[in-house]
């Protein structure tokens, strides 16, 4: 039984979520996504690249979660 | 066509080569060199040779006896005729096939600069005085070629002026393709810089807005050609047709990139989705 994959992070910029969580770069990566060291990493959410770029967010996100790379952020 | 009845043309007269040494078998000579010292089929070959460009305005009983000076070189698919930096010694004609003329760059990576099919000539420097071979001339499939020595084709060019004037337009040729291909490459290039500097800018200053990413200051189009080495005219043109293209929007000195991806793939070189 998988768990649901953690929603609220879908809403974080890819930099944040790669500043808070570096492993989550090799996710990144593998879904085809080439936002490490990107120019415009800090203005786009984890949402809106899967939409950019055709990634299935659920999937992404289930993987982030499967990698230790969406325990809820703390808040700012 | 050309290359089918020239196949056709060549293919004879490399089977109707008698074989040398007995034993049925032909050898294969220490460079797959065959000699062309026939005179009557030098002269069959110059029937089908006269619609190449070098030898275009050319009567076949001028051609035969040069044709004859030649060697077919028959190379089969992936070998070389030359490598870049060998000596010079050769001139080709290819007959059929497909050769590919490249270069290695100093990491390595091989640059491919150009193709050459049935009909066309290459390896021409050694005719006009070059030491080496600036190209590799690798063979795309199996291929024919005629050769002659430089020094042989340094003589029919002194000899033949209608020769020398095809080896001329020939050149004008590859000059003019080689100018268009240079003008793309620059304005590829500055393309690639400015999307780069409206990215850093964006790195730097950006701020995200309801339609896209802006450059949180003023910059105008001068500041842009300063930052890329490139003119005011040259920015204005390609931030125009990125506007048409709804990447950006740029009015007074205010920047929005509407599809900040598209600038990325831009400035990577990436495909464009």
């Amino acid at each position: 039984m998988s768990l649901a994959p953690d929603m609220s992070c879908a809403d974080e910029t890819v930099a944040a979520l790669l500043a808070r969580e570096p492993r989550a770069a090799r996710v990144l990566l593998r879904h085809g996504l080439h936002c490490v060291g990107c120019a415009i990493a800090p203005f786009e959410t984890i949402a809106e690249i899967c939409a950019i770029y055709g990634v299935s967010l659920e999937r992404l996100l289930v993987d982030l979660r499967d990698h230790g790379a969406s325990e809820t952020r703390e808040t700012k | 066509m050309l290359e089918n009845s020239l196949n056709a043309r060549v293919a004879t007269f490399v089977r109707a080569r008698p074989a040398r040494g007995g034993a049925g078998l032909r050898r294969v000579t220490q460079s797959n060199i065959q000699p062309m010292s026939v005179p009557q089929e030098a002269t069959q070959l110059a029937r089908q040779l006269v619609t190449v460009p070098l030898f275009k305005n050319l009567a076949p009983e001028i051609l035969g006896p040069i044709i004859a000076l030649g060697r077919l070189t028959p190379m089969s698919a992936g070998t070389f005729f030359f490598t870049e930096g060998d000596d010079a010694e050769r001139f080709f004609v290819l007959t059929s096939g497909r050769v590919k003329l490249t270069q290695l760059t100093p990491e390595g990576h091989q640059v491919v600069l150009g193709h050459i099919g049935p009909g066309d000539a290459f390896g021409g420097v050694g005719a006009f005085g070059d030491p080496s071979y600036p190209v590799s001339a690798e063979t795309v499939e199996s291929s024919v070629a005629l050769a002659w020595t430089s020094g042989t084709m340094q003589h029919v060019l002194e000899t033949h002026p209608t020769v020398a004037i095809n080896a001329i337009r020939f050149i004008a040729d590859r000059l003019h393709d080689l100018q268009r291909r240079y003008r793309q490459l620059m304005t590829e290039r500055v393309e690639r810089r400015v999307a780069r500097a409206l990215l850093r800018l964006v790195r730097d200053a950006g701020r995200r807005v309801d339609t896209g990413v802006e450059i949180d200051f003023p910059v105008s189009r001068q500041d842009i050609a300063e930052m890329t080495g490139t003119t005011l005219y040259t920015v204005s043109r390609l931030m125009s047709s990125w506007e048409e293209r709804g990447i950006l929007s740029g009015g007074r000195q205010h920047i929005v990139l509407l599809r900040a991806h598209a600038l990325v793939a831009i400035a990577e070189d990436l495909p464009t989705s």
